[in-house]
Parts: C-alpha cells; structure tokens; sequence
C-alpha cells in the first residue's frame, strides 16, 4: 500500500514532529541514524515536546516481579493495561537489591521517572522505565524511621528533586526536618535542607503525624500542581484544619490544604453517640491522587454501610487556598466485581489513563489482600468511567518476609514514555 | 455534499494555483490557522492559502468536513441519537481510508497539517508515518528522510551498545 520508493520530501521541523510520536525505544534506535538526530534527543526541548505528545500505544505499568529466592536480584518488569498477559516484559535487574525489599515507592512517575526504595540497604533509586536506565542515590544523613520521601520535579529549575521528610521520636514530636537531593544539579550530589525556612511551626504537629502515617500505612506524597502533597489522618482531632501537608519544589515552602466537606460532616456510622472519637483510619479516610496535574481524594467507602452501593469518590481540590474540593465521580459496583473490590484490605486508586485519547477516562486500582499468614495477593484492575466495567490486569501472589506494619509494601506504578535522562551521581566523589 | 442552509457563513479558500473552494465558516475554522485570521478579522471573503495546492486543500477540506462537530442544528437529524462512542468509531474508519494516500501525498498533508494548525489531521498523519518508519530498519529511515549516516563505525557500535536492548 504504501509507496516508499516514490518522492517525498520533508523539512526538518515537520521531522521533529513525526519524530515526537515514537517511543522512547525506537527513538534509542534511531539516535544511531546520524549525529544530529542523536543530538536532538537529548536535548531538554524535545524530551518535553516528547513527553507532551499521546502516545498511540496502551498505557503500561511497572511493577516488582515477586522474588524466586529471598536473595535473588530485583527484576522490575512492565505490563500493558489494556492487552492479555503474554506482553509481560523484563525491564531491567537490580543486582544492588534483592527479592521483596524494594519498593516502587510512588505509584505514578513524576515527569517521567519513578522513585524507588530499598528498605534492606536504605537506599533511593530514581528510573526511566522508557529508556531502561536507573541509578543509585547518594546515602541519606538522617535516620530512617519516621521518614517520608517522594520524587517532584521543580519547573523552575527543570531539576527532579527527591524531597524526604523525617519525623522526630515520641518524645519530640515536633521537631521534623526537610532533605532534598536534586537529581542531576550542580549542587554536588547529596542531600541538603532546602533553600527556604524548612518547615513552619506551626505546621511540625501535622507534619509530623504526616509522616508516620506516611509510613506506618505506606503511602507515599503525591506530585500534582509543582507541589508534593502528604496526606493528614488526624486521630484525634474532630474538626481538623489540614487534610493535606504539602510542599512547593519551586518556592521551597510549606503549606496546608483544608478537608474535604466529608471529613468534617459527621461520620454516618458514628453519628449517634456526639461524644465518641470519630475512627479514622488511614483506609477509610482516603489519600491521595493525581488526575491531569490536579490533586484529588479517594474516598474509600467499602466500609460504609449505607452508601448504596458506591464503593469510592473522587473529590477534586478546584483551589488550594480556600480548600474547596467538589466530588468529581463516584463509583458504584455490585455483585461479583464489588466483592473483588471489597475483600482485600487495601485498596488503593494509583491514577488515570484516558484510553484513545478522547473516549473516556479509566481509573487505576491496585488492591492487596492478605491471604495467609505472610501472603499476600495483589492486583491491579482498571474502571472505565464511562462503561462502568472493572477489568483485571494483573494478579501476584507475595511472600513478605517481614510483617512489619500493616500494609504490604508498593511494588506497582504507572509508565510514562519519555526521554528523561537518568543521571548517575559520582560515588565516592 | 453538504446543502447550504440559511444563515449559515460561507467562506472562500484560495490556493496559489488559482482554485476556489467554499466551505462554510465552521469547517474552515477547524484549523486554528484561520480561526485567528477570521477573528482577529483579517479575513475578508476569501483568504489566500499559500504553499498548499488544490489537490492537498481540497483533501484538507475534506477532513475538515468530517471531523466539524455536529450540532442539532447543523448536523443531520441522524446524529442525535448516535452514541459518542459509535460515532468517535466511524471517525477512526472513516480517518484509516483517508490515509491511505501515497508517501508524497501523505508529507504534503503533514505540511498543509502543520501550517493550518489542525491538531487532528497533524496527529493523523504523524501516527501513520511513525507506523510505517519505527520498525524499518536504520539505512531505511535514512534514505526514507534522505538524512545521511554520519558516524565512524565504531561510533554507531557505540550507541548500539549503550542501548543493546532498544536494537533487538
């Protein structure tokens, strides 16, 4: 059908615009048809048109292949979210980390690339799951426990920053620090304080609380808008004033986002007895998600008796200052697809794909489940919007060797198709 | 074609080879190119195109055609009651014949794509060339973009190398 010996001529810059449709894979190939092509993959302006322009191919996702060995290297490999099983690819082996410590520590890149942690040596990687390269970052000065990290990317600067909050201990819970390491900066490669005040005072007993419950539930940040956002449970407080601890990467300063209405209007099963502590728990409560840039809350109303059928919702913040979120979509299920739903104890939305660009957008549910006494089942499914079917994709069974905290940890998290270079900081320097 | 109803704007294209074409205001507002000229009022009647030929603008105009969005009132009564998704479907059938044109054809709609700003249409046929050039081989792409091989050979070993996985 189509003529590639006969005539045809186009310019340069209608190239590059034929060039921005390909994935990250053909465009590593192709950096070998000549010097300038090579040249114009990596510059800045191109990975970002690049990055802008859809994709024709189905979202993928990443995810931690379950350990054959407890000491075999971790293997991170990627799925398609909408085709059958047989797609499954092996991206690239960790041979630094082994089996079940590592973590995918945010379920959807920021700009491109993933943050990732190992909780056995204590180190953060940062990957491009599209080009296949990962590097090590430098080790962190301040202790482990009580610690929240996640990847933003400073649009100022055009510099990904991994930004890592530590709680102090029981005894001083409010004092709480701040560490940035700027990927790829001329700062030298370490951790440091940010440039601003650090954390205001009046804002340590949230951020604080943030953090464990960061930790304590594993749920990391959430990048939307130029700021990371750590979610508040407060367990104590009847009418909390934060729901939202965050944090700018460009104008290195902290500040709070109000509740959603739900959070402040009387829980439903609790409403007849005024004096008790309303139960907030971390699952219940919701957390937090990113749709196109834009900070939202799942709400998790698998527990709640009288919701009539409607399993979560999904509250969009329209302006931080005020705080003023609006419920954007709630979801319903019944029968056989809302037990799948409803039996694992997490459940968790990780994101949105639009499927052929315009038809509609689908959500991204991870679930996990525990099976037995350290076994766990983990899904993935997606939602459309629209046709309202839920659709396995993915199904691991895990063997955690530590049962440390409740919540299994994070081995999933959404692709991006981009250029972004992965730079590796010099060790021992 | 369509009738022309009352009320309704016409407006006339002109390519540099001396052909006219009337397509009604809305159809020629799909590219963003001549949104602006006819809001910023630049347009009088009839707006000149340059660069593109009859044969790509009469293409052009087809698509646009196709892909206005239908109202009530302008479209046929039929449309109402055709689901969003069946119709978005038919579009992408109706898009796959479109570019069944040959290599020539298909850059000049590109070009004319890019200069009349029509994101669709862009999109449209960028898609189809990455279809047929991301799986050929280098020396294909090569003498398919006329671009020349400009590495030593051990250079072009080198960047295979980096990204051994990406060549297989």
């Amino acid at each position: 059908m189509d003529d590639v010996s006969g005539g045809g001529w186009l310019p340069n810059e209608m190239i590059m615009e034929v060039l921005l449709w390909l994935p990250a894979r053909s465009l590593l190939r192709f950096r070998a048809v000549c010097r300038s092509w090579a040249a114009l993959f990596s510059t800045e302006q191109f990975c970002s048109l690049h990055m802008a322009t859809p994709k024709a191919a189905p979202p993928k996702l990443l995810f931690i292949s379950p350990a054959a060995t407890p000491d075999s290297s971790t293997e991170v490999c990627s799925v398609s979210l909408s085709a059958g099983p047989e797609d499954d690819l092996k991206l690239f082996t960790l041979d630094s980390a082994c089996g079940d410590s590592m973590q995918l520590l945010m379920p959807a890149p920021c700009h491109g690339l993933n943050l990732l942690f190992d909780a056995v040596t204590l180190a953060y990687y940062i990957c491009n799951a599209a080009t296949r390269a990962v590097t090590r970052l430098p080790p962190f000065p301040r202790g482990f426990r009580h610690a929240s990290a996640g990847l933003g990317f400073d649009a100022r600067t055009r510099r990904y920053k991994v930004v890592r909050l530590i709680g102090g201990t029981h005894d001083d819970i409010e004092s709480i620090w701040c560490e940035v390491y700027t990927h790829g900066g001329d700062a030298g490669d370490s951790w440091r304080p940010p440039a601003g005040r650090g954390v205001p005072l009046g804002l340590r007993r949230f951020a604080g609380a943030a953090v464990s419950d960061a930790q304590f539930h594993n749920l990391p940040p959430v990048f939307a808008n130029g700021s990371l956002h750590w979610s508040l449970h407060p367990l104590s407080s009847k009418r909390p004033r934060a729901a939202v601890i965050s944090f700018s990467l460009a104008d290195k300063t902290f500040s709070f986002i109000r509740p959603p209405p739900f959070w402040t209007s009387p829980a439903p099963l609790l409403a007849s007895d005024p004096e008790s502590i309303p139960y907030r728990n971390a699952e219940l409560e919701g957390h937090l998600v990113q749709m196109d840039d834009q900070l939202c809350m799942i709400r998790d109303l698998r527990y709640d008796g009288n919701t009539g059928g409607y399993i979560l919702e999904i509250w969009k913040l329209l302006d931080r200052s005020s705080g003023a979120w609006s419920l954007y979509h709630a979801v319903h299920l019944f029968g056989r697809v809302a037990r799948d739903l409803c039996r694992p104890e997490v459940m968790r939305v990780i994101g949105f794909t639009s499927s052929n660009g315009r038809l509609g957008k689908k959500i991204i549910i991870i679930t996990s489940e525990h099976i037995l006494y350290d076994e766990f089942r983990k899904k993935v499914h997606t939602y459309d919007l629209s046709s309202e079917s839920l659709e396995t994709i993915l199904s691991i069974e895990e063997t955690h060797a530590s049962l440390e905290g409740v919540t299994p940890s994070l081995i999933f998290s959404l692709f991006e198709e981009t250029l972004a270079p992965i730079h590796r900081f010099a060790e021992h320097a | 074609m369509a009738t022309r109803e009352a009320g309704k704007k016409m407006i006339m294209l002109k390519s540099p080879d001396g052909m006219e074409f009337e397509v009604e205001e809305a159809v020629a507002m799909e590219s963003q190119t001549i949104r602006k000229m006819i809001e910023d009022d630049c347009a009088d009647t009839a707006i000149l195109i340059p660069n593109i030929n009859s044969k790509i603008l009469s293409r052009v105009i087809e698509y646009c055609n196709k892909h206005v969005p239908t109202t009530g009132a302008t479209g046929a009564a039929a449309s109402d009651t055709v689901a969003p998704a069946a119709l978005a479907e038919d579009l992408k059938i109706w898009d796959a014949e479109f570019i069944k044109v040959n290599r020539a054809t298909r850059f000049d709609l590109i070009q004319a794509a890019s200069y009349l700003n029509i994101k669709g249409l862009l999109d449209l046929t960028s898609q189809t060339t990455i279809d047929t050039i991301s799986d050929n081989s280098l020396e294909e792409i090569r003498s398919f973009l006329s671009t020349k091989n400009d590495y030593l050979p051990e250079e072009e070993q080198t960047i295979r190398r980096e990204n051994q996985w990406a060549f297989q």
